[in-house]
């Protein structure tokens, strides 16, 4: 049982996004699963930083990145499944 | 001064490794600094950036000019497919280095990212010229050779990214005929897109 499921991670992740998502027109639930957030200009090196750190922060738990492919990172459903499989609860 | 010009290798880049990543960090200093949180780490970080193969700023696909057997310049290209996949690894490799090194980001707001690319646009990663070696024509020749080799691969355009604040660099890429695209935020400046098609008329 994950601690998160990935469905909240995808929600917090277009909350979080919710204006570069608007500003270009797009609709939370209109994204495809393999909406790349960095192809589509939507993130960058700062912006996935704090999409993750918010992650960690607004569930309380860490992440690890060890076993994560590059495509995990910036593709939302691929990221949302990664984080729900390998989020461990803060000690 | 063409048989200066060098195309290096995943066999022939580490010698100049040394010469070339303070080049690659020059062109980007106040960006590299806001992300590493200090000029000296960021020169450790893309000595591992530089040397690994699925990163955006990979010297074994970078041209060189050699002066005196000095690296004056460089170029690092990749097509436009290779830099999305290149930009995710280095993503990945930047989040580790930033999770593990601070607690949390001083970064604030959200940037925005670079206009995205297409597959057939040849995108210019960095072009850096030594200071000491400036007003040689090292860039313009780089470019010369990054033009051919894009329409080679039958690209339809060049692009490269500058800070606005770059004025020598704007008006020499105005000069070679590109011309400006999107402006967008970045940390340690605004940055603004240039774009060349390929295929007009050559004005260099």
């Amino acid at each position: 049982m994950n601690i998160v499921s990935p469905n909240e991670i995808r929600s917090f992740i277009t909350q979080t996004l919710a204006d570069k998502l608007a500003a270009r027109g797009l609709s939370p639930e209109s994204l495809p699963d393999d909406f790349d957030l960095l192809a589509e200009g939507v993130i960058d090196s700062m912006g996935i930083l704090e999409v993750v750190q918010g992650i960690q922060d607004k569930f309380d738990l860490s992440i690890d990145l060890e076993c994560m492919a590059p495509e995990e990172l910036t593709l939302i459903g691929p990221l949302a499944r990664y984080v729900a499989a390998n989020a461990a609860r803060r000690p | 001064v063409e048989d200066r010009l060098v195309s290096l290798t995943a066999t022939s880049f580490a010698p100049f490794a040394d010469q070339l990543v303070p080049l690659v960090y020059s062109a980007g200093a106040s960006y590299f600094d806001v992300l590493f949180g200090s000029a000296d780490a960021a020169i450790t970080e893309l000595n591992r950036w530089c040397a690994r193969s699925n990163s955006e700023y990979y010297l074994g696909r970078a041209d060189i000019v050699l002066d005196d057997d000095i690296a004056a310049a460089v170029v690092i290209h990749l097509s436009g497919r290779q830099t999305i996949e290149c930009r995710r690894a280095d993503l990945l490799a930047c989040l580790k280095f930033l999770l593990s090194k601070r607690s949390k980001t001083g970064a604030g707001d959200l940037h925005a990212a670079p206009p995205s690319l297409a597959d057939d646009e040849h995108y210019i990663r960095t072009i850096a010229v030594d200071p000491a070696r400036r007003g040689r024509g090292y860039a313009k020749l780089l470019l010369a050779r990054i033009r051919e080799h894009a329409l080679s691969l039958g690209s339809r355009a060049l692009r490269l990214d500058v800070a606005v604040d770059n004025a020598p660099g704007l008006a020499l890429y105005e000069r070679m005929g590109f011309e400006l695209g999107d402006r967008w935020p970045c940390p340690g400046g605004d940055m603004v897109a240039m774009v060349m098609p390929l295929g007009g008329p050559h004005r260099a």
